[in-house]
This record gives structure tokens, sequence and C-alpha cells, in this order.
């Protein structure tokens, strides 16, 4: 570990020394966050001495694990930061980017830290009464509105990603589609059937917004009750707002979303259509949290190939309760199909 | 034949839980350790019952993709193994080809069934 971390602080030193225009800049109490290889996190302070006065500034240098569940581009969620800074939604100042790994040894960013801790789980742990949990979903429901409600045009966005136009549902089916091609090591005729059915009833998108794509308390920093930053825009695209609203009610992490009996997936939806004034296509959204499950399905086929090859230490697979998940939702589509093509006939 | 299949892995598994209670792990180790015991615990509860899964989950997909039923060597995992991989390839390709069509579609929700019941059924 202390190799690692001496390795680490050398290359950190040379690659700031060159983007600081080879300033005296010093590197203080540099230390890892996180466990194992899926999450590589060194957290530090930059001292600098400029204006005859010394400054400190809290960063934090984030890199692509060598084995991570999905292979994503440091270099789109550094522009896409860049873009956030000026647009009032609470994400971290992204600071210098290594796009390549050539200082750092694999691609990272190196963001300002910001106050705050992560919490999994907090609407469900016992450390707040109900009443502060139940304010702090709605919290979570209203920003990522706020997420939605991003000017992207103005901000640039556009220039980073594609809009995917009313087409976003069959682009995001496409885009997991590849991933599951690049990443599967056999066959999986479940996955097979759920892509058939998903692209036969892909729905429309009625609008283009910044979609975060992985939004949940666990992307959130808190300090007390007040939400610090949201991070991990690596999966950021533009697409239906559906999409994320999909993927926080979908079963599946209802552990991290909901609060038994206070807030359920109908409060979530409900929330979100009062807060955004649009009514939500429940055919639509029914689609996206099938694609959601769908999505955490691929996420664990690439997850078993890096387990398999060594570039991982988390046994990830896909799972019982992802497949008989995903078969049941992919059936009552089935089902209901079935039944219209009788109707038809009839 | 001691010590039993079982036997090991029991044994495995004791282990590392002997790692495990004596503390004092650096948080990267104890997460690797769980991870390990997890695996053991897997395999523990699965391998007696992989054989007869396969074979006869392959004699559904045989069925299933109406082909003729071969004579698989029901007593060798290896070959059960490559058998349902190979079932398991046909029905992922008929999955891509069916039409979808009334025809198609009540084929489509004959697999599913098919895999509902096979999810639940997989011991690994």
């Amino acid at each position: 570990m202390m190799d690692q971390k001496a390795d680490v602080g050398e290359r950190l030193r040379a690659f700031l020394s060159a983007n600081t225009g080879g300033s005296d800049a010093t590197i203080v109490g540099l230390s890892r966050i996180g466990v194992g290889r899926s999450r590589d996190n060194w957290v530090f302070d930059l001292v600098t001495h400029h204006d005859g006065a010394e400054h400190s500034e809290p960063l934090i240098l984030r890199s692509d694990p060598d084995g991570g569940l999905v292979e994503t581009d440091r270099g789109v969620e550094f522009a896409v930061l860049g873009a956030l800074e000026n647009s009032g939604l609470p994400t971290p100042v992204a600071r210098w980017l290594d796009a390549d790994g050539r200082w750092l040894a694999m691609p990272s960013l190196v963001m300002r830290r910001l106050p705050g801790d992560c919490d999994y789980r907090v609407l469900s742990g016992t450390d707040r009464s109900l009443e502060r949990r139940r304010a702090l979903a709605e919290r979570f429901c209203d920003l990522l509105v706020e997420v939605h409600r991003t000017d992207w045009r103005a901000l640039g966005i556009a220039e980073i990603m594609p809009d995917p136009g009313e087409q976003a549902a069959r682009a995001e089916l496409d885009r997991w589609e590849a991933i599951l091609r690049r990443d599967q090591l056999e066959e999986f005729p479940e996955l097979e059937l759920a892509i058939v059915v998903l692209r036969e009833t892909a729905p429309v998108s009625e609008g283009t917004v910044l979609v975060h794509a992985d939004y949940k308390p666990g992307n959130l920093l808190l300090q007390g009750d007040r939400v610090t930053a949201l991070l991990d825009w690596e999966l950021a695209h533009l697409g239906d707002p559906l999409e994320d609203l999909g993927w926080i009610t979908q079963p599946l992490r209802a552990a991290e979303h909901t609060i038994a009996g206070t807030w359920e997936a109908e409060d979530i939806i409900a929330r979100y259509a009062r807060t955004a004034e649009v009514d939500v296509d429940r055919r639509s959204l029914a689609w996206w949290v099938t694609f959601s499950t769908f999505k955490t399905a691929v996420m664990q086929v690439s997850g078993l190939r890096s387990f398999l090859e060594g570039r991982s230490d988390e046994p990830y697979r896909p799972t019982r309760r992802v497949l008989s998940t995903l078969l049941e939702s992919v059936a009552e589509d089935t089902v209901t199909q079935e039944t219209l093509v009788r109707e038809d006939g009839a | 034949m001691r010590p039993t299949i079982d036997e090991q892995l029991a044994g495995a598994g004791r282990l590392l839980d002997l790692v495990e209670s004596a503390g004092d792990l650096p948080a990267g180790s104890a997460e690797l350790l769980r991870n390990a015991q997890r695996l053991i615990r897997r395999v523990a509860t699965s391998w007696s019952t992989t054989l007869p899964f396969l074979v006869e989950d392959n004699a559904r997909l045989t069925a299933l993709l109406h082909h003729e039923p071969t004579d698989d060597a029901a007593t060798d995992p290896t070959l059960a193994a490559e058998r349902n991989d190979e079932l398991r390839g046909s029905l992922a390709r008929l999955i891509r080809e069916l039409p979808g069509d009334a025809e198609g579609r009540a084929r489509r929700a004959e697999i599913g069934r098919y895999l509902r019941r096979r999810v639940a059924a997989d011991p690994t």
C-alpha cells in the first residue's frame, strides 16, 4: 500500500507541476478513499505559494479502475463537469484531466473536493428521523428536476455529446446492447429476449434533457441535510428525462430510493411530475424501468468479465434477482402484445 | 472418499472465517476475504445440483427448440455444460430471428415462460 501511495504521489507531483506551470506546488495529506480496486479515488490538498501567501486547495484524484463495471470516458465527464460549473447544480469543479493516463497510469481527472459525506442507504437508515428522511427524499427528487431543467444548449453540452432527439430510447438500447456484445463471454437468451421486446416497444422521447444516468443517494454528498454535491457524471448524456425517473423508481433500487410506507415509487413520480410540471407517460416510464433492469444486467455481464480476467476483485455475475425481474417485465409486455393481437384479430 | 467435496469446501470456508474472526485486516483485504467467502459459499450450495440441473435443462431446451434428442453423457459435467452452451446459443439465435407476427410472439411467450423457470431453478 505504501508503494502504491508513493507511486501515486510521485505521478501526481509531476502531473500537477506540468499543469501549474512548474510552480512550487506541494501535495499534502494524500490518502486513498474507498476500498478495493473497484474505486480508485485519492484525496489531497494542493498547497501553493503566490502573492506572498500560502494557498491550499482541497482536491480529489479519480482514476478509471482497470476492471470497473463499465468502461467510461473520463474526457466526457471532465467536459460535462466543466460545462456545468455555471449551471447552479452542486457539481465539483473539474481542475485537470489526464485523458490517456500518460501521467497518472490510468485515465484520471482531478476535481475540487467538496464537503460532505456519502451514504447509499441514507433514506432507509435510522440516523435521521422519518420526517428528515422524507424531506431529504423530496430534495433528491427536486434536484433531479433541476438536472433536467439544465439549459444544456446554452451551456454548450450539445458540443460534447449528441442529442438523440425523439429516438433517445433506441439510442440508449443500442449503446447498452453494444456494451453487452463487447463484454459477454457466452450467450444470454434472457437478455436477447429483453432486447427484442425493448426494441419493439421503445417509446418516443417527448424532449431532450441532460440525463445523469446513475442518480442515487450514493452519488450525493450531504452536509447535515444539505446536498453539497452531485457526483459521478461518467454516464451522463442527452436523452429522455424518463430514463432517470425509471432508474430511481425501478424495484431493484427501491432500498436506496424509497422509504417503506412513506416514500414509495408512486410518491417519487407524483413529486417529480408536480415539480417539473409535466405529465409522466406511464407506458414510457414502464419501458424505462425495464430498460434500467436490462442495463443493470449488462453491467453485471461486464463485471463478470472483469472478474474472470483478473481486472476486478468483485465476483459480479448476472443474478437471479435481476434476471427474473427483467423476464417478468418483458413477459408482461409480451402478454399485453398477445392480448392486443388477439383483440385486433377478433 | 474422504475428504468429500463438501468437506473440502466447508473446510476452506471455515479457514476463511477464521481469518475474518482474527480481525485487524486492512479494509481492502477484508473486502477481498468477503468476496472469497461468497464464492466458496455459492459453490458449496450449488456444485452437487449443477449436473442434474444441466441435464434437465438440456432436455427442456432440446424440446423447446424442436431438436432431435441426443445421447448426452449425463454423467459428465463438462459435456453437459458444453451442450447447454450450444443449446443456449441456438435459443439466443432463435429469439433474434423470430418474426414479430402473432406466431412469433406466441413462440416468444413460450420461450419467456421457459426462461423464467430456468432462472428460478438455476442452482449456480
